[in-house]
């Protein structure tokens, strides 16, 4: 039995076949029940753990169907429209649901309508063994059901109690204006009124999926349940081969696909890959997966696969023979490789950017795909006295200088102390004021410009020391403008060889 | 042809267990299996006068402090390969606290050094164990016409295994070694780099000179390289794109420090041997 403890005192929230029988019920006080039944066993509840376990369980159950939705804190929706026959037939699916779910130490019910709401009044209020509605009786089956089975509001309820409403029947033979009649709100009327809409199905009721459904994906169970390494990659290469076939049908290809392994005791495990370019031969594709199927954990084995493909494209069918002897190889493929080994973000190119703050004028895009879209990709402009190497940050260093404003004499630099023998300078580098406007500043607008300006501008310098070493070095802020007056400080940024 | 016959006896000698594989375009002559650094005093001790195509070349330092300079050297080189070969791009692996800790690779200044930045892919690995796996993955994939590797030395086994894929794709791979351990490798050439007082620019007599650099061949198989070799002092001429011999004469700062330093060092300083070479 599990309690949740409140202002109003401990409540319990879950209890088990054995503290129903000795008559604890959800919502009684802990003290009430203690009373009654005073071995009973007690354990604090834990919602978010349980919702956790829910939405585990919910990736589970897209075994059944890719249309899983979590329904509260202790329910799966699971729209298996298309997917009974894969498992022979509505009543099998159901069988075989319920014998997995007890095998995993969950007591459970599964109720199955053309309607979410049919199938979740007879999951939790319908009698005896037959819980399957047929089509289109969506009504006749729940209609001998209490009103608790209508998914409506405490107060509803109880309004609806005390009009002598008990069942779905009475309350659905009641004219529609006359039962509005009855309630004070109109909103409490309107959602009686759609709760027994959606339970016949006049109103369609969207399930808010777990995952978004991905319009290519092919399941593969198992006999026996999966655990070595080589069998996952069977599988897979099993799965890829289905998939490439359905993809060559539409003339498509993948971009993104995951591999999900459920296992039989309940959990899942996924890996996904993403692609350069639109792709779906089997090789290539396993050969992506190889090293990460390794991360893939099969728990007490996993006896059901699922590959999907969550993002696909139009494939542009090259003729492969003919390029394959004139042109250097294809790159894409080598991206891939190491993206995802390394990590998508790991592969990068330099875009130019439009800008002459040394460290805005490039930035690192994505190896596939970070070109600029459309519009004037600007150019690398050719400057000299640019470093090949710049800090991302620069660092502050220790100079002694023979005049203030001048070049540094020495300086020190990661502990080293270097002495420079010839320079180039200033290059005087400002701020872009139309990015840096409006921080202190009292006087006109022209004049806070150009004193911010003048305060945040470097003068950068390309030295040279003793041993030939060459430095990108820069003062921040002119002498006699800094903002407290200290004398500006001297910075690296980069490197020249 | 009885000299280029012995010369390919030789290389073959020298490779022993690999097999010498002649270009499948039929002859071809020197250029199309090497590039030069355009240096007569550099290119006569390398193997039949050029930087081999499929081959690992190996550079380090004396001093960690000096990995600037090396690294100078090493994209002048690449951009003499570039000028021989014009398709392709060239991957540059190294370990994201290396870019940290020695500056981002930076386009403007790549671009003023004659190279393309956007024929640049950069690697950035979280790990630095992942950098013989990134470098081999690239050379195997047989995609790209360099593969530029910065990092610690990856041990002898990661460095045969490099140049054998070197050799099978014809792809060269130059690694930069950025700390001062020295390990054996297998690298093809092994060059020492420490930065040297070029020329005056003659633009700017004032500012800095011309990037240059003391470069010692620890190693070359198959040609004249010997540790005890004296370096050789070569500047980057930036007109030309391509390395020059610095004389002494007429250059006063680099005569002042040839005097106060050996300009002969050991290059196989006791001590800093990782491993037997």
């Amino acid at each position: 039995m599990l309690v949740h403890s409140g202002v109003k005192g401990t409540r319990i929230t879950a209890t088990n076949r054995m503290a129903e029988k000795a008559g604890a019920v959800i919502g009684q006080m802990l003290n009430d029940a203690r009373a009654a039944c005073p071995e009973i066993h007690v354990e604090q509840g834990n919602e978010e753990a349980d919702r956790d376990y829910l939405t585990r369980l919910g990736h589970w159950g897209m075994r059944y169907s890719p249309m899983v939705a979590i329904d509260g804190i202790d329910g799966l929706l699971v729209d298996i429209a298309g997917c009974d026959h894969l498992f022979g037939g509505e009543q099998a699916l159901i069988t075989d649901f319920m014998l997995r779910v007890e095998a995993i130490g969950l007591s459970a019910r599964a109720g199955l309508a053309d309607t979410p709401g049919a199938a979740w009044a007879l999951a939790r209020y319908g009698r005896g063994q037959d819980l399957i509605a047929p089509p289109n009786q969506s009504l006749e089956a729940t209609i001998d059901l209490p009103i608790e089975a209508m998914r409506l509001e405490e107060k509803v309820l109880l309004l609806l109690r005390r009009l002598g409403l008990k069942q779905i029947d009475q309350l659905h033979t009641i004219p529609r204006a006359a039962l509005e009649r009855r309630f004070r709100s109109r909103e409490a009327a309107s959602s009686v009124q759609l709760r027994l809409d959606q339970l016949v199905g006049f109103i369609r009721e969207p399930l808010v999926p777990l995952k978004e459904v991905a319009p290519y994906r092919e399941v593969l169970s198992c006999a026996e349940p999966a655990i070595e390494a080589a069998a996952i990659a069977m599988a897979l290469d099993h799965l890829l081969l289905r998939l490439e076939h359905r993809l060559e049908c539409e003339g498509l290809g993948a971009r993104a696909l995951t591999l999900t392994a459920c296992h039989s005791d309940g959990g899942y495990d996924g890996v996904s890959i993403v692609l350069g370019r639109a792709a779906r031969e089997p090789d290539y594709i396993a050969r992506l997966f190889s090293e990460r199927l390794e991360g893939i954990n099969p728990g007490f084995g996993i006896d059901l696969f699922i590959l999907s493909a969550d993002r696909v494209e139009k494939m542009s069918e090259a003729q492969q023979s003919l390029a394959a002897n004139s042109l250097p190889k294809d790159v894409i493929p080598l991206i891939d490789r190491l993206m995802n080994r390394l990590g998508v973000e790991h592969i990068t190119r330099l875009a130019p950017v439009a800008s002459h703050v040394p460290e805005r004028a490039q930035r690192s895009v994505p190896a596939i795909g970070g070109q600029v879209m459309g519009g004037q990709a600007p150019a690398w402009e050719i400057m000299v006295s640019r470093p090949f190497r710049l800090f991302e940050r620069p660092e502050l260093i220790e100079t002694i200088a023979e005049v203030p404003d001048g070049p540094p004499l020495r300086f020190v630099w990661r502990r080293l102390t270097r002495k420079i023998i010839r320079s180039r300078g200033p290059e005087r580098i400002a701020p872009e004021w139309w990015r840096e406007i409006g921080n202190g500043g009292q006087g006109s607008y022209d004049n806070r410009q150009s004193l911010l300006l003048r305060t945040n501008a470097r003068d950068y310098y390309e030295v040279e020391d003793e041993e030939g070493t060459r430095y990108w070095l820069f003062r921040a802020g002119l002498y006699g403008l800094t903002r407290n007056g200290d004398a500006p400080q001297w910075f690296i940024h980069g490197l020249f060889g | 042809m009885q000299l280029e016959q012995l010369r390919q006896k030789i290389a073959r000698i020298e490779r022993r267990n690999i097999t010498f594989k002649p270009s499948n375009n039929g002859h071809k002559g020197v250029a199309d299996r090497g590039w030069q650094s355009g240096c007569a005093a550099i290119d006569d001790v390398l193997p039949q006068g050029r930087l081999a195509y499929d081959a690992l070349h190996d550079f380090s330092t004396f001093r960690s402090r000096d990995t600037p300079a090396m690294d100078h050297f090493v994209l002048a080189l690449l951009q003499r390969f570039l000028q021989t070969k014009e398709a392709g791009e060239i991957i540059w692996c190294q370990s994201h606290l290396n870019m940290r800790e020695h500056g981002h690779p930076y386009g403007p200044g790549l671009k003023a050094l004659g190279l393309a930045p956007e024929r640049l892919l950069f690697v950035s690995l979280r790990k630095e164990h992942d950098l013989a796996f990134a470098m081999e993955e690239s050379l195997r994939s047989g995609a790209v016409a360099a593969v530029i590797g910065e990092g610690a030395p990856i041990g002898f086994t990661a460095s045969r295994r490099l140049s054998i894929a070197c050799q099978e794709m014809a792809i060269p791979c130059l690694f930069l070694n950025n700390t001062n351990t020295y390990e054996a490798s297998a690298a093809a050439t092994r060059w020492r780099i420490a930065p040297a007082i070029g020329p005056p620019n003659a633009a700017d007599l004032d500012g800095p000179g011309m990037a240059a650099w003391s470069v010692s061949l620890l190693r070359a198989r198959g040609g004249c390289a010997h540790p005890g070799n004296p370096p050789s002092t070569v500047f980057w001429n930036d007109a030309t794109y391509s390395f020059d011999l610095v004389s002494t004469a007429g250059n006063r700062a680099l005569a002042d420090r040839a005097q106060t330093r050996p300009t002969v060092r050991s290059a196989y300083p006791a001590g800093r041997i990782g491993k037997a070479v």
